[in-house]
């Protein structure tokens, strides 16, 4: 290493500085002007994430947002060269400092990631399709979907209300969430558990949606013919919504 | 080789510039950190933009003054974000933006020292011979030096010289750094390798108290650095242009406005004065 370890150390100091604000005294630098690192640092730090987390700073009392993110910029190392990933490390960072109970707000961390899996959705690389066609079975033919989605479990509504709304909600709540292969808009729709796990069963396992139905019902317990004449609806939705491509030509 | 004056390519403003039939940019400027590992719509804004204009990119993150080692999975990448855009010039800041393993996101000074020009000079060529391609590395505007042993000249020309890359001149950070640091901005230019230089950017700033001025880009060119860039350009053979604008990005038609001013000082200094006529007729 050319760097001696001197310069190394300044540089550190600075960044250290730039991380924690706590005054630092840096060689042949104007103490006066220091401070314009900290700020532009902080500041982007601060701004990338109120964007990426709109709800979650409105939702939190401005001491707390701010004590999540100071702690984060001060302590955490942020690893990704790229600034629009960089808020899935804050919502790693928060989940792991344990805030949610910190702060008494149990749906927190739900709150964080269903707003950072939109901004992934929205951005994330462009996955393979497989061919399809326009026109088939809704029922028997294997179905092909828009590969940019997630299927979310949440304990809070975190998708359906705000704030403190949310802390006698406790239950359990599944959301798809996807973008649409035209336009690469988000769009998330609150689903019941059961078509949770028969869009489950269709993704992971290939299946049509009537092997899937009839493999769901058991589960659940449900009449299946009655499944099938609910799941043709939600189907047909999702096809109209733009989650459900066409169908399968293998 | 692209010529004339371009535009940074930015997000509240790519619509705009993709349906630009008239007075367009000559070419459009982006950070790869700021579109890599992306689809969706926005990959497809950059693609309709790289179809229509020629490209250039100035990287963010590479952090080539940083202590540590360079970060060579980051380097693939870019690597192959520039197979697929293949921009005419790659640029970064002569700076650092991550420090212990941990990214900043903004543009800390490097201490002015013969270490840290052996350092950089070093990394400089590695990422050279990386990326297969010239790196042109650009003066930063800077609030204070840090444990410096020379001048900002001194530094950036041993680093040009000792790396063999190109310089990207920024008119407005050497506007910015005379103010704040009460030097001369021609003969800080003056003592710059201008051989080297291959780009040139110009921005707005803002001056936030008597004897500071903050590099925002969120400001049209001010007249002193119009000038302070014609007489620069006097100096150096053509290169391209680029106006900056990252903040309080006004309407396309004062952009554009900007954009011709600096071409006609451009058409001025390096065509000459019956080009110019020859245009206005």
């Amino acid at each position: 290493m050319l760097l001696k370890k001197e310069t190394h150390n300044i540089q550190s100091k600075l960044a250290d500085y730039c991380k924690t604000g706590l005054e630092v005294t840096i060689e042949g630098a104007k103490q006066d002007r220091l401070h314009h690192y900290r700020r532009l640092t902080y500041n982007v730090i601060k701004g990338a994430l109120a964007t990426a987390y709109p709800i979650a700073e409105k939702t939190l009392s401005e001491k707390e947002w701010l004590t999540m993110v100071d702690d984060y910029f001060a302590n955490h190392k942020m690893q990704t060269p790229l600034v629009w990933k960089m808020p899935f490390e804050f919502y790693e960072y928060c989940v792991a400092q344990k805030y949610g109970e910190k702060f008494n707000r149990p749906y927190l961390d739900e709150l964080l990631y269903f707003e950072w899996i939109e901004i992934e959705l929205h951005t994330m690389e462009d996955m393979a399709i497989p061919i399809y066609i326009g026109d088939g079975d809704i029922l028997h033919d294997k179905l092909v979907v828009t590969p940019e989605h997630e299927l979310l479990a949440f304990e809070y509504p975190v998708h359906k209300f705000k704030g403190d709304e949310l802390l006698d909600k406790k239950g359990n709540y599944f959301v798809l969430i996807f973008r649409k292969h035209d336009t690469g808009a988000v769009r998330f729709l609150n689903i019941s558990a059961f078509f949770a796990l028969t869009l489950q069963i269709i993704v992971d396992e290939n299946s049509t949606l009537e092997s899937a139905i009839r493999t769901s019902s058991e589960t659940f317990g449900i009449d299946e013919n009655q499944a099938i004449q609910h799941g043709l609806v939600f189907a047909n939705d999702l096809v109209a919504q733009g989650f459900i491509l066409g169908f399968s030509t293998i | 080789m692209i010529s004339g004056v371009g535009l940074g390519f930015r997000r509240d403003i790519a619509k705009q510039i993709i349906a630009l039939e008239e007075d367009k940019p000559k070419f459009i400027e982006f950070a790869p950190e700021n579109w890599m590992q992306m689809g969706g719509y926005w990959r497809k804004k950059l693609r309709e933009a790289a179809e229509k204009y020629p490209i250039m990119c100035h990287g963010l993150s590479l952090s080539i003054g940083s202590p540590e080692d360079l970060d060579f999975e980051f380097l693939k990448e870019l690597k192959k974000f520039f197979d697929e855009f293949k921009p005419e010039v790659y640029s970064e800041h002569l700076s650092y933006s991550k420090c212990d393993n941990a990214h900043l996101y903004d543009l800390l000074p490097i201490p002015f020292r013969q270490d840290a020009i052996d350092h950089v000079s070093e990394r400089i060529r590695i990422v050279q011979d990386y990326l297969e391609r010239p790196l042109a590395i650009e003066n930063v505007s800077y609030y204070t030096a840090v444990a410096a042993e020379m001048d900002e000249a001194s530094f950036i020309s041993q680093i040009v010289e000792k790396s063999g890359c190109n310089l990207l001149l920024d008119v407005n950070n050497v506007y910015v750094n005379a103010f704040n640091h009460k030097y001369n901005a021609k003969e800080f230019i003056e003592n710059l390798p201008l051989d080297r230089v291959k780009y040139i950017h110009m921005a707005g700033h803002e001056q936030v108290s008597p004897d500071t001025i903050i590099d925002t880009h969120g400001q049209p060119i001010i007249d002193p650095v119009f000038d302070l860039f014609e007489w620069t350009i006097e100096r150096i053979s053509p290169v391209p242009i680029l106006l900056e604008r990252d903040f309080n990005i006004p309407q396309m038609k004062e952009l554009q406005a900007e954009i011709a001013k600096l071409q006609s000082i451009v058409d001025k200094v390096w065509i000459g004065e019956y080009a110019t006529e020859k245009r206005n007729s």
